[in-house]
């Protein structure tokens, strides 16, 4: 299995995405694309600066977290490398429209990148919870 | 069955290998039936925010995932030859929701609030390997 840096994926999901992508709205009325890696508490834009709180989300938002799976590999007793998993959920915060089409687009972009991947079940919209739709996806990768 | 390997013949019993399979395969589910049940239990799981379980109790982080029991006792399994399912399927008694992937995945809420997921299978599986711990059924099967 061979390794998969972030902006790589980032950009393969940016362009598989692409015209989906919601927006984090903020106070001021400026908008960013609804993309975020996050990583412990650390929340960045493209460039590594902190991402301030957006005051509320437009659309499809991407979350991609990497490192959620960290495990030593080890050949004939010795250690080989790490394996490890990038999580990446698709939510909707908009209540008229789904994941399940850009779910499906994603999925059979990133399947082009050779890694190993499976998903989540969609976890549907309800009142009772307050929940909005979305959908996990893992990738794995050596590093 | 066998197989001509030229001059010599290798012959195998897959009735037996397949009984031997099996009973390893049985031993391992019933080993991560309880390794599930100790993962919920664990007090590994991290949590954004201090709230209050349905005994009243304060929970911090890091957390356990039982709060009323009923995720954890609802985790059945069942061995089909030579596959095995695990099942959480809790529902939730004040909404009628199967909620078990909620707690496994994690969700946000329509106020933006987010819901870490727990994964107590991963938890479970770096704490003993499932490969080792099937390897290690199957030589004393």
């Amino acid at each position: 299995m061979p390794d998969l840096d972030i902006l790589t994926l980032r950009s393969q999901i940016t362009n598989a995405l692409s015209g989906q992508i919601g927006n984090y709205v903020y106070g001021n009325g400026s908008t960013q694309p609804a993309l975020r890696i996050e990583s412990g508490t650390e929340i960045v834009d493209d460039s590594g600066n902190p991402l301030p709180a957006p005051t509320r989300v437009a659309g499809l938002e991407v979350v991609i977290e990497p490192y959620t799976n960290t495990s030593v590999l080890l050949y004939m007793g010795k250690e080989g490398g790490l394996e490890d998993r990038y999580r990446i959920t698709l939510k909707q915060h908009d209540r008229t429209l789904s994941v399940s089409a850009d779910f499906t687009t994603l999925f059979k972009s990133l399947v082009r990148l050779g890694q190993p991947i499976s998903a989540g079940p969609l976890q549907p919209r309800t009142s009772a919870l307050n929940r909005i739709e979305q959908q996990v996806l893992f990738v794995n990768y050596q590093r | 069955m066998s197989h001509d390997l030229g001059m010599a013949t290798l012959t195998f019993n897959s009735a037996r290998l397949n009984r031997k399979l099996s009973t390893a395969l049985q031993t391992s589910v019933e080993q991560y039936d309880a390794q599930f049940r100790d993962a919920i239990e664990a007090n590994v799981y991290a949590w954004p925010r201090e709230t209050f379980r349905s005994n009243g109790r304060r929970v911090t982080t890091p957390r356990d995932i039982v709060d009323t029991g009923t995720l954890r006792g609802s985790q059945r399994y069942q061995v089909d030859g030579l596959k095995a399912f695990f099942v959480w399927d809790a529902v939730d008694p004040e909404t009628g929701l199967s909620y078990a992937s909620d707690v496994f995945y994690g969700f946000t809420n329509g106020s933006g609030l987010e819901m870490p997921g727990r994964d107590w299978i991963a938890y479970a599986f770096g704490q003993n390997d499932p490969v080792e711990t099937f390897r290690r059924a199957l030589r004393n099967a």
